[in-house]
């Protein structure tokens, strides 16, 4: 007969459940800024939180002609990728700037089967054994219920001549986001290549249609308490071969994510 | 401390690392991969009516690196409730048929809270 099964907190959630698995703290890894990759270790699929800048200035109203690099200069990170390398190692892609952090949680039950080993200790395992919560690691926890927030990432129809802060969203949150990583999607990066005009190839006198074909990503940033979604160009081909190139439409593709926010101060 | 709390020190008694009356948590009920090269018309439903009456979370997770991300698409998914039911829905929105690539892994977890 076990006597703790589960605790909830004054919100109503469950905080301790000896039934399921929680999540423990891997570590954190450094982004040099730009479109960079950490590889860590990690039992099974990880949760990756990215820490986003805080209330730094965001020149980003040019268009999209005149936005040729990674960021157009925003300050913003977004998490784009999480590989498994298939030997108990993941390889994580981001884009940033410099002095950002990836912090990764892993379960319990498959990173730490025999416990974290600090003593004395509050273990938890399941009627079959299986260790869920273990104190001496620091488990997941969240700054508040922003999980049950959606984000909507608007479809990126890229005219050209547009500001690239077109898309831009923000969402209120509960509290201040100094000092935050965030789990959201990224937008799906989808390229449309778009006329440049004519030009004349030199060498044989032929007039051809130039095209560009930019990227489209996604960067968050916290301003207050306030998180914002807004629109980066991660490369543009500036003489994009258009022949056999699906057609990506004026409606392209909306993505919807969940939000989850950590206190960065509690994830050293 | 008037609130039935476990609550765990470090070492040297200077932080909280776990307060079970304050802190938020996500526990993980399942994960799937969700890869397909033709999504057209496809959505892909999970049901959970073992949690019903309960909050659940999703999120999506694109699988790529970078050099492989030209023309991807990573799929939404979006939480309802089914009655008590809690109901995670994957599709892209507007089901094309012409993208190569739409792939992710889908992470379900629990809040326990009360819908």
């Amino acid at each position: 007969m076990t006597a703790l099964t589960r605790v909830v907190n004054s919100r109503g959630h469950y905080t301790i459940d000896r039934d399921r698995d929680g999540y423990g703290y891997i570590g954190k890894y450094a982004l040099v800024g730009g479109i960079s990759s950490v590889t860590f270790p990690c039992q099974g699929f990880p949760l990756v939180f990215f820490s986003i800048p805080y209330n730094q200035p965001d020149p980003g109203a040019k268009t999209v002609e005149n936005a040729y690099t990674y960021s157009e200069g925003r300050p913003g990170t977004v998490l784009i990728g999480v590989k498994n390398n298939g030997n108990g190692t993941w390889t994580a892609t981001a884009i940033s700037g410099a002095g950002e952090y990836l912090r990764v949680f892993g379960k319990v039950s498959q990173n730490w089967p025999n416990g974290s080993g600090r003593v004395p200790n509050l273990k938890l395992r399941g009627d079959d054994g299986t260790l869920h919560f273990d104190a001496g690691l620091r488990m997941l926890k969240l700054a508040g219920d922003t999980y049950d927030m959606e984000l909507v990432l608007d479809h990126q129809v890229p005219g050209w001549k547009e500001p690239t802060n077109k898309y831009d969203r923000s969402y209120a949150v509960p509290f201040d986001l100094n000092n935050k990583s965030i789990a959201a999607a990224c937008r799906c990066t989808i390229g449309m290549p778009y006329d440049y005009g004519v030009r004349t190839d030199w060498d044989t006198g032929q007039s051809y249609t130039q095209w560009h074909m930019p990227y489209y990503d996604t960067l968050y940033a916290g301003s207050g308490s306030n998180l914002q979604v807004k629109r980066c160009i991660t490369e543009n081909d500036p003489d994009f071969e258009t022949t056999g190139f699906y057609n990506v439409g004026a409606s392209s593709i909306t993505t919807y994510s969940r939000l989850a926010v950590i206190d960065n101060t509690k994830y050293p | 401390m008037a609130n039935p709390a476990i609550r765990i020190w470090n070492d040297a008694g200077t932080e909280v690392l776990f307060d079970s009356w304050t802190d938020d948590v996500l526990f993980f009920v399942e994960e799937h991969p969700v890869e397909s090269p033709d999504y057209s018309n496809r959505q892909v439903v999970y049901s959970y009516p073992q949690l019903a009456g309960r909050k659940i979370v999703a999120f999506m997770t694109a699988p790529y690196n970078y050099g492989s991300r030209r023309a991807w698409a990573l799929p939404s998914c979006r939480v309802s409730y089914s009655g008590t039911t809690p109901v995670v829905t994957v599709f892209l929105d507007d089901q094309r048929t012409d993208l190569p690539i739409a792939a992710g892994m889908l992470t379900i977890m629990l809040s326990g809270v009360t819908q």
